[in-house]
């Protein structure tokens, strides 16, 4: 069963098409790659997928509901949760705030309730911190808990990141490069613990990324745009072998195409 | 999520809440206990405006907001004769409502916009309030605005019941604000300090919660209104000006961001200072002036984040190093 699906999603900068006229279909329960060259569109079509941007047509559904537009903080409570390309953290935050911040959703976090704290409140919000502790040690902080989140080093920003996204307890994932800038140690883990999030805690999984390498590795399912299009789609080895995915990538000499 | 209480800090606030409260027995000085008074206004708006200023948005409108509250208690007392204690709410009420379509506005708007949009608000409040003669007494302003009842207890040569009044008032607000900036909300308005994007994507509806601490700020910015209006009898276009709301900006810079003492601390010091320096006349301006300029050059995260550094090197030399964070530390 699909559990998201955009059809016929389009969005102009100006005169820019970034996206042009996409179709894309993820079924609960996959890992599926999203590549293509800088500039491709990858992620403003994040942006159109998570309500940070409104496309100018087409449609995005969610689990059968129409999703098109609607802001980014209520996608969060429908199970769609994003991670961004640069460390966005609280970076003034420690670890564990940051994490306990994330989990909002599961708080009762109203003006009412902080100012007429009751003892339900109280038990429900020191439940929170449990949590946060388990997602903690789930993404290979544990120990980390009192750092400040902005001193930490590259990689354990990454991850800590991916704890913030696990938070809120999403169904579909989207990661905008986990692994960018990341040492080759680094890639493994990563990808390692992108690849548990789905086996261990059954999260569907978007992934953009250049690391071809990784990407190839965990996704059944490669989604190639370039110029805001759809190219290429299909099982990896399809993708790798598809020549106008080896175009888009590597160019092609004049004398070829002639 | 109530942590972060060291017993000094508990020691020093009962020290000082049985200060206040006892100031009046001590203390027969009326100069003393009006300037007490204009304390615990200029602390009632500088709290408001902080919950606010959390989220990293300076409304300059809280002065417009004041205004607000103050004329409601003007209008409601004198013209219509109602007790004040009716009005009081009301004067929270009102601007509370109306800061909801504005903050709606405005909110739509980030950093110097929202500087520029709320400084406009609070001149067309000043604008609208001075253009009208009737009823809002124009630039004259309104006179003889009643005291609160019984106005035996509440007359102009005793200044107790009104000391009395402020404190509770004050201590009300505080209250509030220092409840929810150090519960779940209070974490929220910081979150969205730090990263709104990255707010919105763990579910947090920043527009939202914005407008809430807006509209928060709002009502407390009326309660010092209608308060002001009650004890000063007379309220005009002049006072809620757009220096009023810029000195609560400076109440809160001076005094840090970033816990609640520093807007009290600030509207405290920057109260007094100028009344300190009241005998050194037409240099008033200019030592106040030189005193900004001395703390923000010594303490640059303000009296309280020095204090609280202050505290920090001494309890880590005391004990083993652990992360200082406000409210949601890991240990409750």
């Amino acid at each position: 069963m699909a559990l998201l699906e955009a059809s016929g999603l389009t969005h102009r900068f100006g005169g820019l098409v970034a996206v042009n006229d996409v179709t894309l279909s993820v079924n609960a329960g996959e890992i599926r790659g999203l590549i293509g060259p800088n500039g491709a569109g990858k992620t403003t079509l994040f942006n159109l997928l998570t309500g940070v941007l409104r496309p100018n047509e087409g449609r995005v559904r969610f689990e059968e509901a129409d999703i098109t537009g609607e802001p980014t903080h209520r996608l969060v409570r429908r199970g769609i949760v994003r991670t961004y390309q640069l460390s966005q953290l609280f970076a003034g935050f420690t670890v564990f705030r940051n994490v306990l911040s994330a989990l909002h959703v599961h708080a009762r976090a109203g003006f009412w309730a902080g100012l007429l704290e009751t003892p339900a409140t109280r038990r429900q919000n020191d439940a929170q911190r449990e949590r946060a502790l388990e997602i903690i040690r789930f993404v290979g902080l544990g120990g980390r808990e009192d750092d400040i989140a902005g001193s930490l080093s590259h990689g354990h920003k990454r991850l800590l990141q991916i704890a913030v996204g696990l938070a809120p307890s999403p169904r579909l994932l989207l990661l905008d490069e986990p692994v960018a800038g990341l040492l080759h140690e680094d890639v493994d883990r990563m990808m390692a613990l992108v690849q548990s999030l789905r086996d261990v805690q059954g999260i569907t999984i978007v992934l953009v990324e250049h690391n071809m390498q990784a990407v190839m590795r965990v996704c059944q399912h490669i989604t190639v745009l370039q110029f805001g299009a759809v190219i290429a789609d299909g099982s990896p080895a399809a993708i790798a072998a598809d020549p106008k995915v080896i175009e888009a990538y590597l160019g092609v000499f004049e004398n070829d195409a002639a | 999520m109530n942590a972060g209480w060291t017993s000094p800090t508990v020691a020093l606030v009962a020290a000082l809440l049985a200060g206040l409260v006892a100031l009046p027995l001590l203390v027969t000085d009326a100069y003393i206990l009006h300037v007490m008074i204009l304390i615990g206004i200029n602390v009632m708006v500088a709290v408001s405006m902080w919950l606010l200023g959390v989220t990293g948005l300076i409304s300059f409108g809280q002065a417009g907001f004041m205004f607000i509250g103050a004329m409601t208690t003007a209008l409601l007392t004198k013209s219509l004769g109602w007790p004040f204690w009716l009005a009081l709410p009301l004067s929270a009420l009102v601007p509370a409502l109306i800061a909801a379509p504005v903050g709606r506005l405005s909110l739509r708007v980030r950093g110097v916009y929202f500087f520029l949009v709320t400084l406009a608000f609070g001149q067309v409040v000043n604008g609208v309030f001075a253009y009208f003669q009737e009823p809002f007494g124009g630039w004259y302003g309104i006179r003889d605005i009643p005291a609160p009842q019984p106005a035996s207890l509440f007359t102009t040569l005793n200044k107790v019941p009104f000391y009395y009044l402020c404190l509770a008032l004050t201590l009300i607000t505080v209250g509030v604000v220092y409840r929810v900036s150090r519960s779940w909300f209070g974490n929220v308005l910081w979150s969205i300090r730090e990263s709104e994007l990255l707010a919105a994507s763990v579910g947090i509806d920043v527009p939202g919660t914005k407008l809430i601490a807006f509209v928060v700020a709002a009502l407390f910015a009326g309660v010092a209104g209608s308060f002001y209006a009650a004890y000063f009898a007379y309220i005009s276009p002049l006072v809620f000006t757009f220096e009023y709301s810029v000195n609560m900006l400076i109440f809160i810079v001076v005094g840090g961001f970033a816990s609640i003492a520093g807007p009290i601390v600030g509207a405290v010091v920057l109260t007094l200072v100028p009344e300190m320096f009241r005998m050194t006349g037409k240099y008033q301006l200019l030592a106040f002036g030189l005193i900004l300029i001395l703390s923000m050059r010594l303490m640059p995260q303000g009296i309280a984040g020095a204090y609280a550094a202050f505290r920090a090197r001494r309890v880590r030399s005391s004990l083993p190093a652990r992360a200082q964070s406000p409210g949601m530390d890991r240990e409750t």
